[in-house]
């Protein structure tokens, strides 16, 4: 896994046993680059989830952050045809995407 | 001279069979000139027991390439074949052996094959031991390929260094494969590269990429992708596209299960519940004793990863972990199928991720069990960022009102402080709710015509401030819950 990984997460607080365990959960992560982790999470941002809270998003739902990032917006676009607040559709549910 | 009658009398054919074997030889691309043919009775009877009792083929294996009637079965020389292996020098004139108990000496003695190797790839003895020992020499040069890899996979062998070196670029140009992906899976080197062919890699790179929208990190991830049949349709069972209609119909996947959970393909879908490690087997069990819907199997497809099997004395079974949670939570099924992620966290040992850590690090700051029932995603929330969320909501909560917000923990602590602020002292406000504090942004704004983001700034949340939230939490003595017999606890 790339160091820069690794600080990321370690910035959004997560311990080393944390970090292990988002990688056993979603083990991609591992081969993500930095780049491509940050677009996903800027996706997820853009359209309303608040980029402070999105540690815990991460937290429950790590594997957002490999998915497809076209495919990603899919979803997105289709959930904010259902409601007009991301961040608490998210929040109560972090498996809409 | 050999005629059909040979397979009759000797190899107890029918004369229809015979005739076939007959025809096939003589017609072959590889045989026809070879002489078998013109081999007696007695020689050709020869190989045929070589192969029989020295390597333990059938007559339907030895009969599957002829080429294997060609080869000379009797020769050996031993010092000749001695002379050449104790000579590394690959450029040097000592001549290589060229028989088949020379070449299968080496194999065993410099490879560690086994019969069931020589099975499997039965074309290698078309190789003399000099190309081999070139090929050998250039994998473990340029991948670290030892003789276990050449085990696994012996048809590598059969490729020219070219071929080899073509692949391997490919590898690690364009899917980035480090040499210990390619030594952990070897097998990928059998596959086409560069061709046009369906079936080459380029095609079953594209077609996840394309049709299932899989990141090329996905697939270094999960290198076995590439061995699968991306190319046949739904109709053959092993095929990729077989798998997607199955777990299409069955569980209502999408192509963003795939995403999530690229090697939910390497499951058995065409076994019958009567294994148990086949997929139909594993939701037979998450429903039957989870009760699980589609929609639990589409929230998490990691599900299928765990071990369905083995009884509550294995630790990693998902039936030890029910009980685990059953009896020190008292958190039921119903919980966990909602919140799948339970199952993934280690229940035996205390480091950071084990379930033991986390209830330890959420008890000592005075969460109780009852607490964790209602909302187990607390146990997802990083250890360093829960503590100070509790103190402070605890602090401006004592009564712990604020835990029937399902998000209450997921929202960063500095915006709670700073919202709290502005609502106590700008607006004045006496009687603050907790759902307040955990508004979505756009609710917060809507309600108070404020910003979050403005706030923080505003009211920044520094050490000295969140140490006096702490000293008013210890202050309100909220210790950890006593533990009660857990039999009164769960009213058993």
């Amino acid at each position: 896994m790339e160091n820069k990984i690794y600080e990321f997460f370690k910035e959004l607080k997560f311990n080393d046993g944390e970090i292990e365990n988002l990688l056993e959960i979603a083990p991609a992560i591992a081969e993500t680059s930095v780049n491509d982790i940050v677009e996903n999470m800027s996706v997820v941002v853009r359209f309303g989830f608040p980029a402070d809270d999105i540690g815990s998003l991460i937290a429950l739902n790590p594997a957002f952050l490999c998915r497809n990032n076209e495919d990603l917006i899919i979803d997105l676009i289709e959930l904010s045809k259902t409601t007009d607040d991301i961040e608490e559709a998210l929040k109560n549910n972090p498996y809409l995407i | 001279m050999i005629i059909h009658e040979f397979f009759m009398k000797h190899l107890g054919f029918s004369e229809t069979q015979a005739k076939e074997i007959y025809f096939k030889i003589k017609n072959h691309k590889f045989t026809s000139n070879s002489g078998i043919l013109r081999l007696n009775e007695d020689t050709l009877l020869q190989k045929i027991e070589f192969y029989k009792n020295e390597l333990d083929f059938s007559i339907e294996q030895i009969l599957s390439d002829f080429r294997l009637l060609s080869y000379d079965t009797v020769s050996f020389d031993e010092e000749e074949y001695e002379n050449f292996i104790k000579n590394k020098d690959l450029e040097s004139d000592i001549k290589s052996p060229t028989s088949i108990r020379a070449k299968v000496k080496y194999f065993r003695e410099e490879l560690g094959f086994e019969n069931k190797h020589f099975k499997t790839t039965m074309s290698i003895f078309s190789n003399d031991i000099e190309n081999i020992r070139r090929k050998v020499k250039y994998y473990k040069e340029k991948i670290g390929f030892e003789p276990v890899h050449f085990r696994q996979i012996p048809c590598i062998l059969n490729y020219d260094t070219e071929t080899i070196n073509k692949k391997l670029e490919f590898f690690k140009k364009e899917l980035g494969f480090t040499g210990k992906q390619l030594r952990d899976y070897p097998n990928l080197f059998s596959l086409d590269c560069d061709s046009d062919k369906p079936n080459s890699l380029k095609n079953k790179v594209k077609f996840y990429t394309e049709e299932i929208g899989l990141k090329l990190s996905q697939i270094k991830t999960f290198p076995c992708l590439l061995s699968f049949d991306t190319t046949s349709d739904e109709s053959v069972p092993t095929s990729i596209r077989a798998k997607m209609k199955f777990f299409k119909d069955t569980l209502g996947y999408t192509n963003k299960q795939f995403q999530i959970t690229p090697n939910i393909f390497y499951l058995d879908c065409i076994n019958e519940d009567e294994n148990p490690s086949s997929i139909k087997s594993k939701i037979k069990f998450y429903r039957e004793v989870m009760g699980f819907e589609n929609k639990h199997f589409q929230l998490d497809p990691s599900v299928f990863a765990y071990d369905t099997i083995s009884d509550e004395s294995s630790p990693t079974s998902v039936r030890a972990k029910i009980k685990f949670y059953e009896e020190e939570v008292g958190i039921g099924v119903d919980i966990i199928r909602e919140n799948p992620i339970l199952l993934h966290f280690d229940i035996v040992n205390e480091n950071g991720t084990s379930v033991k850590f986390k209830l330890k690090n959420l008890r000592e700051i005075g969460i109780t069990d009852e607490d964790i029932r209602e909302n187990p995603r607390i146990l997802s929330t990083p250890a360093l960022d829960i503590k100070d969320k509790y103190a402070l909501w605890c602090s401006i909560f004592p009564d712990k009102r604020f835990m029937k917000l399902r998000t209450w923990f997921m929202t960063r602590v500095e915006k709670i402080y700073a919202r709290y602020v502005y609502l106590a002292e700008d607006l004045q406000k006496t009687d603050i709710r907790p759902n307040q504090l955990d508004f979505s942004e756009k609710n917060f704004v809507s309600r108070f015509k404020m910003s979050s983001d403005t706030l923080m700034k505003k009211y920044p949340l520094d050490e000295t401030i969140l140490a006096d939230f702490y000293e008013k939490y210890n202050s309100l003595g909220i210790q950890p819950p006593i533990v009660q017999d857990k039999g009164e606890a769960f009213g058993k």
